[in-house]
C-alpha cells in the first residue's frame, strides 16, 4: 500500500502542486463572495471531488496502467491507495480552501460557515460527488467525468421539457428537507452527526465495492 | 522442483478470437520461445500470465505460485518486457526508479545503475524523449535490476538495432546462467529464437501446435523439395504445409526420417528453419 501511495504522489507530484495550489485560491475567490455556508459546502466538495478524481484520470492519458498493473500490487490494493489519497488530497484542498476564504478581507463567510455540522455536510456531498463519480472513472477513464456531466445535462433538459413535475420535485425536496430537520430534532445533534459519518462511511464502501468490480472486469 | 512457469488448459474468448486449451510449461534454467504469426495470441497469452487481462479457463503457475491467488508474489518474482514499454512518459528514468523499486524486496540499486551505463541510457533524460529501441532497454534494466526469477519477454527485439538484439540475446543467456531463473520470449524474429531458445512453443489461431525442444524441433522437421509428382496420393500424408510452384513443390514435413525413407532421390530434403515452419504451417496449403 505504503509503495502504491509513493508511486502516486512521485507520479503526480506536479499535478498535486497546482492542485494545491490552484484549487484552494479558486475556492477561496468564489468562496468569499458567497453568503450561505451550504452553497459553499457544495461547491467546495464539487471542485475538491473533481480534482482528486482528475489524478486518477491522468494515468490513462499517459497509457500507463497496464504497466502499474503489472507491478506487484493487486488490483483491490489499487483503488484502496486511490480512494485513500483521494480522500486526503479532498480533504487538503476544502481546509486550505476554508482558509483562504476566512483570509479574504471582507469574506462573507466567517468561522460560522465552517461549523461542525456544516463541515460534515460538506464531506457528505463529496462522497456523493467522489463515491457517484469514481466507478464511472473506472470504468470510462477521463471520459467518465464527461459521461457524469451528460447525465446531469439530460437530466436538466429532462426536467425543463416536463415542467409539471418541476412542482412535485420541489414538494420531494421540501419533503426530504423537512424530514432531515425532523430527523435532527429526534437525534440530537450529536445524534444526527453519528448517523450523517456512517452513511458517509458507508457510501464510500459501496463506491468502493462497485469500482473494485468495474476495476477487476478491466482488461488492458 | 516446481517449473518456473507452467500453463494449463488456458482459454479466454474475445468473440472474434478464441484461445483455445493453451498448455507448455518453462522449466527453470530454460529460455522458451513463443513463436506464431501476427493475431496467434502470444500476446493475449502474455497478458493472461500477467493477469492483466481475465481468463476464461485453466491455470497459470510460477515457481509454484498462481498467478491469481498469490498475485504479489508472483509478480514480484517476474520481469516484464513489453513490446512497446509504457512507464511514465514525463518522468525521468531516476524518477521512474523511484516509483517501481520500492515493490520489489530485491531491488538493486548499484545494478540498475550499471546497466543504465552499459545500455547508454542516460538516467536523468524524460522517457518520452527516448526511441522505442531505447525504452525496451530500460524495460529490460528495470526487469533485471529486481533480480526476477522469470523474464517475460513480448517481442522485445522488434525496435533494436542488430549489434544491441545481439547483445540482448547474450543478457538473457546470462541470466540462465543461474539455473533457478527462466527466459519467456514471444517473437516472430525466429531467428533469435534458435540463437537462445532451449524450448519453443507454436502458436496458431488461438492453439499451441507444437511445444518441444527446440533440437528436437530441428531434427523432426524438413523442407522437401522436388516435382509435381511429390503431391502424388502416396506420398501426400507426409507433408504439413505446400507450395505449388513454377519449377516444383516445395513442402514441410514432421517426418524427415520417413520422407528420406519413402522419397528416396525423388526429392531433396533440407532442414528446416523455425521461419520454414511457421511459414508452411501458416501459409501452406495444409495437409497435402
Amino acid at each position: 500500500m505504503r509503495e502504491l501511495i509513493i508511486k502516486d504522489l512521485l507520479l503526480h507530484k506536479k499535478y498535486l502542486l497546482v492542485l494545491g495550489v490552484i484549487c484552494p485560491l479558486y475556492l477561496g475567490f468564489f468562496g468569499a463572495r458567497l453568503d450561505r455556508p451550504v452553497t459553499f459546502a457544495a461547491f467546495g466538495g464539487f471542485v475538491c471531488a473533481i480534482g482528486a478524481l482528475m489524478l486518477f484520470t491522468r494515468e490513462d492519458k499517459f497509457k500507463s496502467v497496464g504497466f502499474g498493473l503489472s507491478l506487484p500490487a493487486t488490483r483491490r490494493e489499487v483503488l484502496v491507495s486511490r480512494y485513500l489519497l483521494s480522500w486526503a488530497l479532498m480533504v487538503l484542498c476544502y481546509v486550505l480552501g476554508a482558509a483562504v476564504v476566512l483570509a479574504v478581507p471582507g469574506s462573507k463567510l466567517g468561522a460560522a460557515g465552517f461549523r461542525p455540522g456544516t463541515v460534515l455536510a460538506a464531506l457528505a456531498l463529496m462522497t456523493l460527488y467522489f463515491g457517484g463519480l469514481m466507478p464511472l472513472t473506472v470504468r470510462f477513464g477521463p471520459a467518465g467525468i464527461i459521461v457524469f456531466v451528460v447525465i446531469l445535462q439530460v437530466l436538466g433538459i429532462a426536467a425543463l421539457s416536463f415542467r409539471f413535475l418541476i412542482k412535485d420535485a420541489r414538494a420531494f425536496a421540501a419533503a426530504v428537507k423537512a424530514g432531515l430537520i425532523a430527523t435532527q430534532g429526534a437525534l440530537g445533534p450529536t445524534g444526527f452527526s453519528a448517523v450523517l459519518v456512517a452513511a458517509i462511511v458507508l457510501l464510500n464502501l459501496a463506491s468502493f465495492g462497485i469500482s473494485l468490480r468495474l476495476f477487476e472486469r478491466k482488461e488492458y | 522442483m516446481e517449473p518456473a512457469l507452467e500453463v494449463r488448459g488456458l482459454s479466454k474468448d474475445y468473440g472474434d478470437f478464441r484461445l483455445k486449451d493453451v498448455t507448455f510449461t518453462v522449466p527453470r534454467g530454460y529460455v522458451c520461445g513463443l513463436i506464431g504469426p501476427n493475431g496467434a495470441g502470444k500476446t493475449t497469452i502474455i497478458r493472461l500470465v500477467l493477469n492483466l487481462v481475465r481468463r476464461d479457463g485453466g491455470e497459470v503457475r510460477s515457481f509454484g505460485l498462481d498467478n491469481i491467488r498469490d498475485e504479489v508474489a508472483f509478480k514480484s518474482r517476474v520481469g516484464f518486457v513489453h513490446e512497446t514499454p509504457r512507464f511514465y512518459e514525463h518522468l525521468s528514468l531516476r524518477r521512474i526508479r523511484d516509483t517501481v523499486a520500492p515493490f520489489y524486496p530485491k531491488w538493486d540499486d548499484a545494478l540498475f545503475d550499471r546497466l543504465l551505463g552499459e545500455f547508454d541510457l542516460p538516467p536523468g533524460k524524460r522517457f518520452s524523449r527516448f526511441s522505442r529501441g531505447m525504452k525496451t532497454k530500460f524495460a529490460l534494466a528495470l526487469a533485471l535490476a529486481h533480480d526476477a526469477d522469470l523474464l517475460i519477454l513480448d517481442e522485445p527485439t522488434s525496435g533494436l538495432d542488430p549489434v544491441f538484439r545481439r547483445r540482448l540475446l547474450e543478457k538473457l543467456r546470462d541470466v540462465i546462467q543461474d539455473e533457478g531463473k527462466a527466459v519467456l520470449f514471444s517473437t516472430h524474429i525466429t531467428s533469435d529464437l534458435e540463437r537462445i531458445a532451449d524450448t519453443i512453443t507454436f502458436i496458431r489461431d488461438g492453439g499451441v501446435v507444437f511445444s518441444s525442444a527446440r533440437d528436437e524441433i530441428l531434427d523432426k522437421w524438413g523442407v522437401v523439395k522436388g516435382g509435381a509428382e511429390l503431391c502424388e496420393a502416396g506420398t501426400k500424408d507426409l507433408f504439413c504445409g505446400v507450395r505449388k510452384g513454377e519449377f516444383g513443390v516445395q513442402a514441410l514435413t514432421d517426418d524427415v526420417a520417413g520422407a528420406r525413407r519413402r522419397l528416396g532421390r525423388n526429392a531433396v530434403i533440407e532442414k528446416a528453419t523455425l521461419e520454414d515452419i511457421m511459414f508452411y504451417l501458416t501459409k501452406g496449403n495444409g495437409r497435402a
